[in-house]
């Protein structure tokens, strides 16, 4: 894995994505600091951070989006594909570069809560939590952006679905407030979630039977649960929409000490996308 | 070393290999001769674990390639038809990534590159960016890597395609010193090229195997049953001598400018045809100036055994190519 995450990262920074990725980053940081924190002389840096979460919707696929198309297009997925290595040190060299990019960025703005300190009361342990959930939050939706890229076989396809994504993703809580609140309808789409898990577990095992297994399991869980007890549905579709939004998960811990939750959260999306994005380049030597 | 046992592969409906089964044995260098379109891309992409076979298994020195890829991958170097080069490195960062992917690195690494160069011909661009080299040295740096860390099996997809005659011949050297060392396994479509450099010929045609053996024995095989003669008489005399020969039939007759008159017979496979032939022209007092058997060229043998895909469809390959 370690060739493969010294050629990413060397390869980040050959061309122009890796150096506009941490300019993006920082000239926000820069801006955000500036307009929040010494202009209006708040020393609470987490605010910052939770203010410019926002440039995660354009960093990510700018990031992201070489990964695969660029191997697809120079051909050298194939050089990947014959070398002695699994296709899993292949997505995690590549996912760990890109978190290592990320980490330039987020240790650049590292000295910041310092600095303020000579001019305010800071509380390091919160601010630093604060840079930690802005770099694991970022990690997540690398992974995510990841797993876009390996489906792609061009950089401005990966780029824009990626954006459409995150921007989904930076709304879906502020969206989640237009959704109904009656049971039937958080019945109904667990059921429509259920549905699309089944054909996730289909499409990526190739197998019907075990689509079908899953289908049965979803589709059956759900309407046990929503028989036995109807009232535990009411609001469930909300509910279960902030908890699976990372943008969410993120404000929700600023201004708090280390929330062990949302660490475990990040990076178990992280991993997760990882999986499907090792699974989804298999896929495509077998097809 | 290579083994395939009834590979398959399917593009949607389109067949591009059906029970495809052969042995490389170590050591052998092995032309692989097929139309466009014929399956090879996808065979050698099978072989090499780029791509999994739909059906069937590719045993790599015993390995099966689906069940131990990466133990598998570790004997095989593959230069694919495009050679797969990272643009923006220079050709020492290149070699040295695909040295470190191999398990090699710092004085391991150093003498695997400076072997591998030393085998190209490429020691004196290792320097330059590789977008900024030619088609020929972007080939050899791809046959380098091929090469890195000594791989028992190296395959080449069309090695010598798109380059000028000067490097083809450089090209063809360099396959047949890597066969010294390795088990070689080239895909062409140059018929000559085949012959000169390779022991042993798989043709595909269609996606399948349409003949496996010598280029020499393919010759001789397509050839086989005919013989050219060299008499010297009137032409009537000499057509009557060979047709009393029993089973042979006249398939040509020729007057040289010297006056001697060559014949193309058909003979059969009979030990005994060429004595009786010549009992039968010296009794009518005609002088055999030569007889010898008549070879096909590899041309002749490769246009008869894929001629029902002259006209044929281009599969997957076809459009990948």
């Amino acid at each position: 894995m370690r060739a493969i995450y010294e050629r990413e990262l060397k390869a980040c920074f050959l061309n122009f994505t890796g150096y506009v990725f941490l300019a993006f980053l920082l000239l926000f940081a820069g801006i955000y600091t500036y307009v929040i924190n010494l202009a209006n002389g708040v020393a609470h840096y987490e605010v910052t951070l939770g203010n410019m979460a926002f440039v995660y919707i354009f960093a990510i696929p700018l990031l992201s989006m070489r990964a695969f198309p660029e191997e697809r297009k120079q051909k050298t997925d194939l050089l990947l594909a014959s070398l002695p290595r699994s296709t899993a040190e292949i997505v995690g060299g590549k996912y760990l570069a890109g978190a290592t990019a990320l980490l330039f960025g987020v240790l650049a703005m590292a000295p910041v809560p310092a600095v303020l300190s000579f001019w305010g009361e800071v509380n390091f342990a919160v601010a630093y939590f604060a840079l930690l959930a802005f770099y694991l939050l970022g990690a997540a939706l690398l992974a995510f952006g990841l797993l876009v890229s390996s489906l792609c076989d061009s950089q401005a396809a990966a780029a824009g679905i990626c954006f459409g994504a995150m921007l989904l993703l930076y709304f879906l809580s502020d969206l989640a407030g237009f959704l109904p609140g009656t049971a039937l309808a958080s019945y109904l789409a667990l059921l429509a979630l259920a549905a699309a898990g089944a054909a996730a577990v289909f499409w990526l095992s190739r197998s019907r039977a075990l689509g079908l297994a899953a289908a049965g399991a979803g589709i059956g869980g759900v309407t046990l649960f929503y028989l036995l007890d109807k009232t535990a549905f009411e609001g469930l579709l909300e509910k279960g929409v902030n908890v699976v939004s990372p943008f969410q998960r993120f404000y929700a811990v600023l201004g708090g000490e280390a929330d062990l939750t949302l660490i475990v959260f990040d990076l178990s999306a992280a991993a997760l996308f990882v999986f499907y994005t090792v699974y989804a380049v298999e896929r495509r030597r077998w097809s | 070393m290579i083994e395939a046992r009834h590979l398959s592969k399917s593009y949607g409906k389109t067949e591009a290999v059906t029970d495809l089964s052969f042995r490389i044995g170590k050591g052998e260098v092995v032309g692989f001769l097929g139309p466009n379109g014929a399956g090879k891309t996808t065979t050698l992409n099978m072989l090499t674990g780029c791509l999994s076979p739909g059906a069937g298994e590719v045993l790599i020195d015993g390995i099966d390639l689906c069940l131990e890829p990466v133990r598998a991958k570790r004997k095989i170097g593959y230069l694919p038809e495009t050679p797969p080069l990272y643009a923006d490195m220079t050709v020492r960062e290149h070699l040295l990534f695909v040295a470190a992917a191999r398990g090699f690195r710092g004085a391991a690494a150093e003498k695997e590159l400076i072997h591998a160069a030393r085998l190209t011909g490429i020691a004196g661009v290792m320097k330059k960016l590789i977008r900024n080299l030619s088609k020929g040295y972007r080939q050899r740096v791809g046959i380098a890597s091929a090469i890195l860390g000594d791989p028992e099996i190296v395959i080449l997809d069309e090695p010598t395609a798109g380059l000028d005659p000067g490097q083809i011949v450089e090209i063809r050297r360099l396959v047949r010193s890597l066969g010294k060392e390795h088990t070689v396994l080239f895909s062409s479509h140059i018929l000559s090229e085949v012959r000169e450099v390779s022991d042993r010929v798989l043709i595909l045609s269609h996606g399948r195997l349409a003949a496996d053996d010598s280029a020499r024995a393919l010759e001789e095989r397509a050839g086989e049953g005919k013989l050219a003669l060299r008499v010297r008489g009137e032409k009537d005399k000499a057509l009557a001598a060979a047709e009393r020969v029993p089973g042979i039939r006249v398939l040509d007759a020729e007057e040289e400018e010297t006056g001697a008159l060559r014949l193309t017979l058909a003979a059969g496979k009979d030990d005994g045809t060429k004595e009786a032939i010549f009992a039968s022209f010296a009794g009518d007092s005609l002088p055999i100036l030569g007889m010898e058997d008549v070879r096909s060229g590899l041309e002749e043998v490769f246009l008869e055994l894929t001629r029902e895909e002259s006209g044929g469809e281009e599969g997957k390959e076809g459009s990948e190519a």
